[in-house]
């Protein structure tokens, strides 16, 4: 897969939308699952997807063959989702600051936490935790992840992974202490 | 182990990165308060697992596919060789598609010729050129003045000044006219002349 990925990433440099077509069918289920992981929402999760794999064309020149094509379509997904995350917070700011947010983060637990199953109680105390804790929590929760794997999409080391990863299952366990059930 | 090696080991194992859990295992056998933690965390791991995990169907993935293509393809920068190249094969496909379709398939054109005389109007332009003739006059005064100084003539010119006379200061006409106590207005031909102070 790999050496058949690094050939139709050599079409695609030559102007083979039929080969990149290829690439995206191979892949587009991992980008979307990654992107959906960090975001939350399906439709957001669609439109950030396509977004990567418009930059990933347009960036093709630039992928270095002796890496995985997986590998650096699922860091520029990442980033771009980061990207999306970041643009929201800021959005919510503004709002804030405008006085059409009356909530604080801090009081967010307690609203957002609806009554559900631990899923989407899980998911809403995640959306409350800083975006470099939410991306290694949400990225190295998803099947197969890595901690090295997790470290390369997000573009920092392993330790600093682990710290976000230490970090994010405290607040996530303090917030959903009595929904959490020991063995 | 004690119960912070015991909480660290927990982060190793749930990261993936614990070779060996023989410790741990036996540390939480005998503490209830490890023992429960190791199992939140667990089930918050699994809880997160399962939150992040999403099986999109499979049309919304041929869209957000159809849609990428259509972005790359519009954007994509077409060579002009390339367009004058498919300009120029339309056209012969159009072509080649009338003559094929036969002349019957064009629809036929009853051409009646007939003669108009259109009249003819010719305009031809003629260079006009008109002299004007303007008398210009123009009157210069004249001045010359000829004052008799004594027994001799002392011309003096258009600035009222007169030669000098024994290196001294040129005299002015004034002056001289003060002196004299009148002028009288000569030509300019160089005349001796006689005046009295009374004028004679």
């Amino acid at each position: 897969m790999g050496h058949e990925d690094r050939e139709l990433a050599r079409r695609c440099r030559e102007g083979d939308t039929a080969a990149y077509t290829e690439l995206m069918r191979r892949h587009r289920r991992m980008v979307f699952g990654i992107v959906y992981a960090i975001l939350g929402c399906p439709e957001e999760a669609e439109d950030v997807a396509q977004e990567a794999f418009v930059r990933a064309y347009r960036a093709i020149g630039r992928y270095d063959p002796r890496f995985a094509f997986a590998t650096w379509v699922r860091r520029i997904a990442v980033n771009r989702a980061i990207s999306r995350l970041k643009g929201r917070e800021r959005t919510r700011e503004v709002e804030r600051a405008a006085g059409r947010l009356t909530v604080t983060r801090e009081e967010e637990p307690e609203e957002h936490v609806v009554a559900g199953d631990l899923t989407q109680r899980v998911r809403a105390a995640i959306e409350t935790l800083p975006t470099n804790q939410r991306v290694a929590i949400t990225l190295f929760g998803l099947e197969g992840m890595t901690l090295a794997e997790t470290a390369e999409a997000i573009g920092c080391s392993v330790g600093a992974v682990k710290s976000h990863l230490h970090r994010a299952r405290g607040k996530l366990a303090d917030q959903l202490s009595d929904h959490l059930t020991g063995d | 182990m004690d119960c912070r090696e015991a909480r660290r080991a927990m982060d190793d194992l749930l990261d993936g990165a614990l070779m060996d859990s023989e410790a741990l295992d036996e540390h939480a056998a005998a503490c209830g308060e490890c023992r429960g933690e190791l199992g939140r965390l667990r089930a918050l791991d699994a809880a997160v697992a399962a939150s992040v995990a999403y099986a999109p169907e499979e049309h919304g993935l041929e869209r957000m596919t159809a849609e990428v293509l259509d972005e790359i393809e519009v954007r994509r920068p077409v060579a002009l060789w390339a367009k004058v190249t498919a300009l120029a094969a339309a056209a012969v496909v159009i072509f080649c598609g009338g003559l094929w379709s036969g002349r019957a398939a064009w629809p036929t054109e009853r051409v009646v010729e007939r003669v108009v005389e259109v009249p003819k109007v010719v305009e031809k332009l003629v260079p006009v050129t008109v002299v004007e003739e303007r008398e210009v006059v123009r009157e210069v005064p004249v001045v010359r003045t000829r004052v008799v100084y004594r027994d001799r003539v002392v011309r003096v010119d258009a600035t009222g000044q007169a030669p000098r006379r024994h290196a001294e200061e040129p005299v002015k006409a004034e002056e001289v006219v003060r002196d004299l106590g009148r002028v009288e207005l000569v030509d300019a031909m160089p005349m001796p002349v006689r005046i009295g102070a009374e004028g004679t």
